[in-house]
C-alpha cells in the first residue's frame, strides 16, 4: 500500500492581527464569506479495501454560499499504467449554508494498488483531486498504509490538487504480501518520516552541500526492512537523479540518515521526492528546494508597446468620473470603528466598491490596502492603529451578475483581445482604489504611510498596483504571487505539479476555441504578467515564495523578484517555504507584523501625490 | 552615604525600574523590541507616601509621631529600535523629596540617576514569545550635599533578563530577573530583583496590568532610618495595578496604585502614579 502525500492547498487566508495598546491580538481571519469546503476521506484510515471492507469514501461538503450547489461527484480509477478502469459519476446538491454527509461506495473489486481521482463540479466550484487505495480479496494479505486525508478547501482558486500516480516509483506499486508475524501487528504502528533540508528554508546557493536530514521512526513493533529512494526532478519534471538505499529499522527503533543530493548547476527549483518501500509500510512525499534563487531569470516577453498599454489605459481610468459614495455601514460599524462602503466607478463605467474601516480615534492613521484572491470577496479589515480599506474589484459580489452573467472563469473574459480583457478593468480598479484615497485624505488617512498586500491574485494585484501608481504606496506584502510568467507556466505544464490554475485555464480555452491557439493567449497575457510590471515598482516588497505552490510555480515567482529595481530589492526581502503549497506559515504571518510595524510607520519619500 | 536616604535610593529606583519595565511592556507588547526605527516616549509621575515601615524582622511598625517621608518623582524615557532586535533606552529622573523626622521637615530635589541601557531580543520562531538579555548603566546626575539624599550617588551597572509570551488570549506575561551593583562605594548594595507581570486588554483600546516584584538588597550597611527606604540592606515585595487607554493612535495615558506587601528594612509604601506613552511615529 501506498501512502502519497498530497499538497494541501488551503485557500489564502488574511490573518493579520488587530491591536489593543499595539499588542498582536487573532482577531479575526478574513476569508472568503462564500466558499465550499470539501473532504473525500476513504472509509477506512488505510485505505485498504478488500471482499470485507468494499471501497468507500465518505464526502463532507459544507456549503458556505447563499445560493444552493448542484453538480456531480466523478470519480476515475486508473491502474498502475494510467489506463482508467472505471468512471462513474454521482449526482451532488447541497443547500445553501448546508453540510452534505454522504458515504458512496465504489463497485471495484480488483487486487491491485490504483489512483483515485475525485472531479468534484459545481456551480461555484470545479476542483480535482486524486490519492491512492487498494484492493485485495483476501484483506489479510492487504498491508498496511496510510493514506491522507484529501482536503480542498477553496472557491478562492479553483484548485487543483492531484499528487500525481508517476511520482510513485514502480517499485512501491508491487505490493508484495505480508508474511504472518506482519499480519499479527498490521494497524499497530507506523512509521514517521521527517525530512528536513539542510538549509531550513530549502535556499542553497553555490558552495553548499545541498543536504536532506531524514529520520525514520518506527513505531510498529516489527522490525522494518526495505528501501529509501529519492528522485531529484527539475521543475519540469525531469528525473535528473535518483538513489537507492536499504533501510532497516529495529522493532520501535530510529533511523537517520543523510541524504546528499548530487550537484546542481543551474538556477532554479528542484522537485524531491522521497519514497520509503518498508515491509509494513509504504510512504512517497515531495519536498523541493531552489538552488541560486537570485540568479534565477526568465525570458522576457514584454511587448514593446506595453507601456504606452497602461499609459493608455491610466488616461482612460482618468476619463471616467469615480463618482464616489461613501456610505456609513450601521450593521458593520462598531464601538471602536467605524465602517463605510465605498462605491465607485471604474474603468468602462464598472461599478466597483470597497470596506473602508476607520478607528474611533482622533488624528490621522496609516493606511492598510486590501487585494483579493481570485474570485474572493473581502469583508472590512479591522485594525485599530491602522485605517482598513478592502477593496472588491469587479465581478466579485453575487448580486452583480450583470457583469459576469453566465459565470465563467474571470481569467477567461474577454481573453482573446488585450484591449478588452478583464484584467485590465481589474488592474485599474485597484488604481482607481489608491485615487480614491488620495482624494479623500481629510477622512483620517495619512497619505505618507500607505501599505497595500495580497495573497495568489492579491499579490498579482498589489505588486501591479505598485507599479502603475508610482511613488503613492510605501510598501507591500504579498505572498505567493501568480500570474508572474504565463509562458514560464506553459512550459513548465510537463510537471504535474503545475498542471492547474491559471494556465491550465488558458490552456484548455486555447484548445476547445480554435483557431485560438495557445501561442495568442500567451501573448494577450505578456500585457498583464506580473513580471513586467516588477521594474516599475519604487516601494519595498516582502515577498512570500512557497517551492510546492501549484499556482504561482516558484521559479516564475523568483524569476520576477530578480526583475525589481535594484534600488527596490535593496530594501526589500524574500521569504521562503520549502515545503508548502499555495499558502504561507503562520510564523510568517507574524513576521509580516513586525514588516508591517517597520516599513508602514516610515514616512515616504518623494510622495508621488 | 547616610542611611537614611540608601534605602530612599533603592525605593525610587524600584519604582523607576517598575515603570521602565511597564514602559517597555506597553510601548513594545510585554518587552517586545519596539521595532527597528521606531521610538517611544514615556512620561511618568509618580507620588510616594509612607508612614510605616517592616522593621528588620519583618514586622510593621510605625515612624516616630509626625514622621513622614514622601516624594514626587518625574521621569521622562525614550526608547529607541537600534534594529529589528536592539533596542536603546535612556531614562532620566527628576525627584523632588521631602522627609519629617523628629518634627524637623527637610526637602531636596534635583536630577536623580541617569540609565542608558541596551535590550537584544531573542524572538522564538514564530515571534510570539521573546527572551531578552539587557544591560545598563546608572550614571548619578547629583551629588549627596544636602539631605534628603536622592540616591547613592554611585555609578551602577545593571543585567537583567526576561522572557516574555502570551499566556492567554490577547494577554502577555513578562517573567523577569534582574542584578544591579552599585560600584563606587564598599557596601554597594548589590540588589536582586524578580517580577512577573501579567497583562490583559480589556478591549481594543484599554490595557490592564499586575505586577508583583521582589527585591532582595544586600549590604554590609545594615542600618535603618525613618527615611522609609533608606537602607541598602533590606528586601521588599511590591504589588502595582496599571490601567491604561489609549486616546489616539500614537498616545496612550496610564494611571497606576502600588502598595508594598511585605520586606524587612523598608518603608511601606503606597501611592500612585500617572505616565504616558507617545509612539513615535
Amino acid at each position: 500500500m501506498i501512502k502519497t502525500s498530497i499538497l494541501f492547498l488551503s485557500s489564502w487566508i488574511l490573518v493579520f492581527e488587530v491591536t489593543a495598546l499595539d499588542i498582536p491580538i487573532l482577531v479575526k481571519q478574513f476569508s472568503a464569506k462564500d466558499s465550499l469546503e470539501i473532504r473525500i476521506l476513504p472509509v477506512r484510515k488505510d485505505a485498504a479495501f478488500g471482499k470485507k471492507s468494499p471501497v468507500k469514501y465518505r464526502a463532507t461538503i459544507r456549503n458556505r454560499y447563499k445560493v444552493e450547489q448542484e453538480g456531480s461527484l466523478q470519480y476515475i480509477i486508473r491502474n498502475e499504467a494510467k489506463s482508467i478502469v472505471m468512471k462513474n459519476m454521482l449526482d451532488l446538491k447541497v443547500a445553501a449554508g448546508k453540510t452534505l454527509e454522504s458515504t458512496f461506495e465504489i463497485p471495484f473489486k480488483k487486487d491491485g494498488i490504483y489512483t483515485v481521482e475525485f472531479v468534484v463540479n459545481l456551480n461555484d466550484f470545479n476542483g480535482e483531486l486524486a490519492s491512492i487505495f487498494s484492493y485485495r480479496d483476501d484483506e489479510q494479505k492487504n498491508k498496511t498504509a496510510k493514506t491522507n486525508p484529501y482536503e480542498f478547501a477553496s472557491t478562492v482558486e479553483n484548485l487543483n490538487a492531484i499528487s500525481s500516480a508517476e511520482d510513485i516509483p514502480q517499485n512501491m506499486d508491487k505490493a508484495e504480501p505480508a508474511t504472518e508475524e506482519e499480519e499479527v501487528h498490521e494497524e499497530e504502528g507506523e512509521i514517521i518520516v521527517v525530512v528536513k533540508p539542510k538549509n531550513p528554508d530549502g535556499v542553497f546557493t553555490d558552495g553548499n552541500n545541498i543536504n536532506y536530514f531524514v529520520e525514520l521512526h518506527n513505531k510498529y513493533k516489527t522490525k522494518q526492512e526495505g528501501t529509501l529512494n529519492y528522485f531529484l526532478k527539475t521543475d519540469k519534471g525531469e528525473i535528473i537523479a535518483e538513489k537507492s538505499v536499504a533501510v532497516k529499522i529495529s522493532k520501535l527503533g530510529k533511523l537517520a540518515l543523510k541524504i546528499k543530493i548530487p550537484t546542481v548547476t543551474e538556477a532554479g527549483v528542484y522537485g524531491l521526492t522521497v519514497a520509503l518501500n518498508l515491509s509494513s509500510y509504504d510512504d512517497t512525499t515531495k519536498y523541493a528546494f531552489a538552488y541560486n534563487i537570485d540568479k534565477i531569470k526568465a525570458e522576457s516577453h514584454i511587448p514593446s508597446d506595453f507601456e504606452n498599454f497602461w499609459e493608455r489605459a491610466r488616461a482612460d481610468l482618468a476619463a471616467i468620473p469615480p463618482d464616489y459614495k461613501i456610505i456609513l455601514d450601521e450593521q458593520k460599524t462598531t464601538k471602536f470603528h467605524k465602517i463605510y462602503k465605498v462605491e465607485m466607478t471604474s474603468l468602462e463605467g464598472v461599478k466597483i466598491f470597497g470596506w473602508l474601516t476607520i478607528p474611533r480615534l482622533p488624528k490621522k492613521f496609516p493606511v492598510i490596502v486590501g487585494l483579493q484572491g481570485y474570485r474572493v470577496e473581502l469583508d472590512p479589515l479591522v485594525y485599530d492603529s491602522y485605517v482598513g480599506f478592502n477593496l472588491n474589484t469587479r465581478g466579485i459580489e453575487k448580486n452583480w451578475k450583470s457583469f459576469n452573467p453566465e459565470n465563467i472563469q474571470p481569467l477567461l473574459i474577454n481573453v482573446e483581445d488585450p484591449e478588452k480583457f478583464v484584467y485590465r478593468g481589474i488592474y485599474m480598479d485597484c488604481v482607481r482604489a489608491i485615487d480614491f484615497l488620495y482624494s479623500h485624505a481629510d477622512m483620517g488617512f495619512d497619505l505618507d504611510r500607505i501599505l497595500v498586500f495580497g495573497g495568489s491574485q492579491g499579490a498579482a494585484l498589489s505588486l501591479v498596483t505598485a507599479a502603475l501608481t508610482g511613488n503613492r504606496i510605501n510598501t507591500l506584502i504579498v505572498d505567493n504571487a501568480i500570474f508572474c510568467d504565463f509562458h514560464e507556466s506553459y512550459n513548465l505544464l510537463s510537471n504535474e505539479l503545475y498542471n492547474n490554475f491559471p494556465i491550465k485555464h488558458l490552456v484548455d480555452y486555447a484548445n476547445e476555441n480554435p483557431p485560438l491557439t495557445i501561442k495568442n493567449l500567451l501573448d494577450n497575457m505578456s500585457y498583464y504578467e506580473v513580471q513586467n510590471f516588477m521594474p516599475m515598482i519604487n516601494c519595498s516588497v516582502l515577498y512570500a515564495v512557497s517551492l510546492l505552490d501549484p499556482l504561482a510555480p516558484a521559479a516564475t515567482v523568483f524569476s520576477a523578484y530578480n526583475k525589481l529595481k535594484p534600488s527596490t530589492r535593496e530594501k526589500s526581502e524574500i521569504y521562503v517555504a520549502p515545503n508548502l503549497g499555495h499558502e504561507v506559515t503562520m510564523d510568517h504571518r507574524y513576521y509580516q507584523l513586525i514588516w508591517m510595524s517597520e516599513k508602514l510607520v516610515r514616512k515616504r519619500r518623494n510622495i508621488g501625490k | 552615604m547616610p542611611e537614611n536616604d540608601n534605602g530612599m535610593k533603592k525605593l525610587l529606583q524600584r519604582i523607576l525600574l517598575l515603570q521602565l519595565l511597564l514602559a517597555l511592556s506597553f510601548a513594545s507588547y510585554a518587552d517586545w523590541p519596539i521595532g527597528k526605527g521606531r521610538s517611544s516616549l514615556i512620561g511618568a509621575y509618580n507620588y510616594f507616601y509612607s508612614t510605616k515601615y517592616f522593621d528588620s524582622k519583618g514586622k510593621l511598625a510605625t515612624f516616630g509621631q509626625g514622621d513622614q517621608f514622601q516624594s514626587h518623582f518625574f521621569g521622562l524615557t525614550m526608547l529607541h529600535g537600534i534594529s529589528r532586535r536592539l533596542d536603546l533606552s535612556v531614562n532620566v529622573p527628576f525627584i523632588i523629596q521631602d522627609l519629617v523626622s523628629g518634627g524637623i521637615a527637610k526637602t531636596n530635589s534635583g536630577l536623580g540617576d541617569i540609565s542608558v541601557g541596551l535590550a537584544y531580543h531573542f524572538p522564538s520562531e514564530n515571534f510570539q514569545k521573546h527572551f531578552t538579555i539587557k544591560a545598563n548603566m546608572i550614571v548619578p546626575a547629583y551629588e549627596n550635599t544636602k539631605t534628603p539624599y536622592i540616591g547613592y550617588a554611585s555609578k551602577g551597572i545593571q543585567g537583567a533578563m526576561n522572557y516574555s509570551f502570551s499566556p492567554v488570549k490577547h494577554s502577555f506575561c513578562v517573567i523577569e530577573g534582574a542584578y544591579t551593583h552599585f560600584l563606587d562605594t564598599q557596601d554597594g548594595p548589590i540588589q536582586y530583583r524578580g517580577a512577573i507581570t501579567f497583562g490583559k486588554s480589556l478591549n481594543k483600546y484599554s490595557l490592564v496590568t499586575f505586577n508583583f516584584a521582589h527585591l532582595d538588597s544586600k549590604s554590609s550597611n545594615t542600618g535603618f532610618n525613618i527615611n522609609p527606604s533608606a537602607t541598602k540592606n533590606f528586601f521588599s515585595g511590591t504589588l502595582t495595578a496599571t490601567y491604561g487607554r489609549k486616546i489616539t493612535r500614537t498616545i496612550t495615558p496610564y494611571i497606576q496604585t502600588f502598595y508594598t506587601l511585605y520586606g524587612s528594612n523598608v518603608g511601606l509604601g503606597m501611592g500612585a502614579s500617572f505616565f504616558f506613552i507617545v509612539k513615535i511615529p
